[in-house]
């Protein structure tokens, strides 16, 4: 399994969001770190056909990100997702697998799972609007898994997630780096350090750091700060 | 196997946990989907609301022709373009309701969600601009001027209000040009007859292609925009 980018470029009229980027990536959960305005949400639209590059390309075992069977593997959690008013919990997922092919039969099943996992059974009948930020929040995350995708690509997974539910979601995410790609960006350090087998540090549209992070290297949270001053 | 032993073996024993189920749902191939089954999926999602306006536009188009039939073009007329309203407001729905993104990256995208919704409400539609055109007893040359155009005007409007304005308040805009077209219908019917007397089925014919031209390129404008996500970044 390999997600493949290559010289991915997105420029805008008077700025680089992302800057010539070429990365092979494969199985395991790799964390993608950076300040606000770095260029990581725009960097994962890409790989999600999003956005379109202004250059370069993506492909997922050859197959290109344009493509519809690239979308087929492909789970994604956008760092903030609405929905249509008159869905509920339940409702809402039916839509997505719908969207994803899934059958009716199939997705009634994988649905059940999916929000049994996330512990959101309770109120799978009720309008989304009556929900917490959280229990949204792991509404998206089961829609990600609808298909059980190759490609997992989360934008601030955790956030607005209590202290236990990260935890949970967490352990989640590094079973699912086992035998998928899962690329994760987000703002909280140790998160990345508990699950992550690679890091990706972004800085002005570009990497400033990729590879595996162990102690030998020192803590991540300080070398961040030093990076980003946050 | 005897049926009944195949029973008892199930009642006897527990299937066993799955092993590798994930690796193996994977081997799968995709599924196809063909195009019917995929209209028919987003057909369920339409509101109902869009469905209701239909109907009740329809309901009233048939008491027209059945209660007022002298002057029930005119009204069959201005009833039209507030059909286009159905159109509109779906077909804007995903980025108001913030499901672009997700829609975006899904196996069947927004563009194709997009296409559906405008397939399956542009058939109802049609259907029913044909059914108001019987229920007027027009011919062919007066159902184009007095029936589809309106109705074509009114989408193309609206479609241009929603590529050009992106805010909460386009469908209002829209809404209001839909309510604008059936209100100088009612302003102008004696200047609007007169014209319709003055010309030939050629010219309604070419007025109509016109305005199709028009609904045409705002409908095709429209799809894409939907093939990336751009309101947000811009």
């Amino acid at each position: 399994m390999e997600l493949r980018i290559d010289r991915l470029t997105k420029r805008y009229k008077n700025k680089i969001a992302v800057d010539r980027i070429t990365l092979n990536l494969h199985e395991g959960v790799h964390g993608l770190l950076g300040a606000n305005g770095a260029g990581k949400t725009t960097l994962m639209r890409m790989l999600c056909g999003v956005i379109k590059p202004t250059e370069g390309t993506v492909s997922f075992e050859g197959t290109d990100v344009s493509e519809e069977n690239y979308r087929a593997v492909l789970g994604y959690l956008p760092q903030d997702f609405g929905y249509y008013p008159e869905f509920r919990g339940i409702d809402f997922l039916m839509y997505m697998a719908a969207l994803k092919g899934i059958s009716k039969e199939s997705a009634k099943r994988k649905c059940g799972e999916l929000i049994e996992l996330v512990g959101l059974k309770d109120v799978e009948k009720k309008k989304i609007k009556s929900y917490s930020g959280g229990m949204k929040q792991r509404l998206g995350i089961a829609q990600a898994l609808l298909n059980d995708p190759k490609l997992i690509i989360l934008d601030e997974p955790t956030a607005g997630l209590d202290p236990k539910e990260r935890v949970r979601f967490r352990n989640l995410i590094k079973d699912l780096g086992k035998d998928s790609i899962v690329l994760l960006s987000t703002h909280i350090v140790s998160d990345i350090e508990s699950i992550a087998d690679d890091v990706l540090i972004m800085k002005e549209g570009q990497f400033i750091y990729s590879g595996a992070w162990n102690d030998e290297k020192g803590s991540l949270e300080e070398f961040y700060m030093e990076e980003f001053g946050e | 196997m005897d049926r009944k032993l195949q029973d008892m073996l199930k009642s006897g024993f527990d299937a066993p946990e799955p092993v590798e189920k994930r690796a193996f749902i994977r081997t799968l191939p995709v599924q196809k989907v063909s195009n019917f089954k995929l209209l028919c999926t987003q057909a369920r999602y339409i509101r109902k609301s869009a469905w209701l306006l239909g109907a009740v536009l329809f309901i009233a188009a048939a008491l027209t022709a059945m209660v007022v039939s002298e002057s029930s073009m005119w009204i069959l007329s201005a009833l039209m373009p507030l059909l286009s309203l159905t159109v509109i407001s779906e077909s804007g729905r995903s980025e108001s309701c913030g499901m672009a993104e997700l829609e975006l990256s899904a196996r069947f995208n927004l563009k194709t969600v997009f296409l559906a919704r405008l397939i399956i409400l542009g058939a109802a539609d049609f259907i029913m601009l044909c059914a108001a055109s019987v229920f007027a007893g027009a011919g062919l040359s007066a159902s184009l001027i007095y029936i589809f155009c309106p109705y074509i005007l009114s989408a193309a409007a609206g479609l241009f209000i929603c590529r050009k304005i992106r805010s909460s308040g386009e469908m209002y805009l829209s809404a209001a040009a839909s309510f604008l077209t059936a209100g100088l219908e009612i302003i102008f019917r004696k200047n609007i007859f007169s014209f319709y007397l003055s010309c030939g089925e050629g010219e309604s014919f070419l007025i109509f292609s016109l305005m199709t031209a028009a609904l045409v390129y705002e409908g095709f404008k429209r799809i894409k925009e939907t093939e990336e996500l751009k309101w947000s970044l811009e």
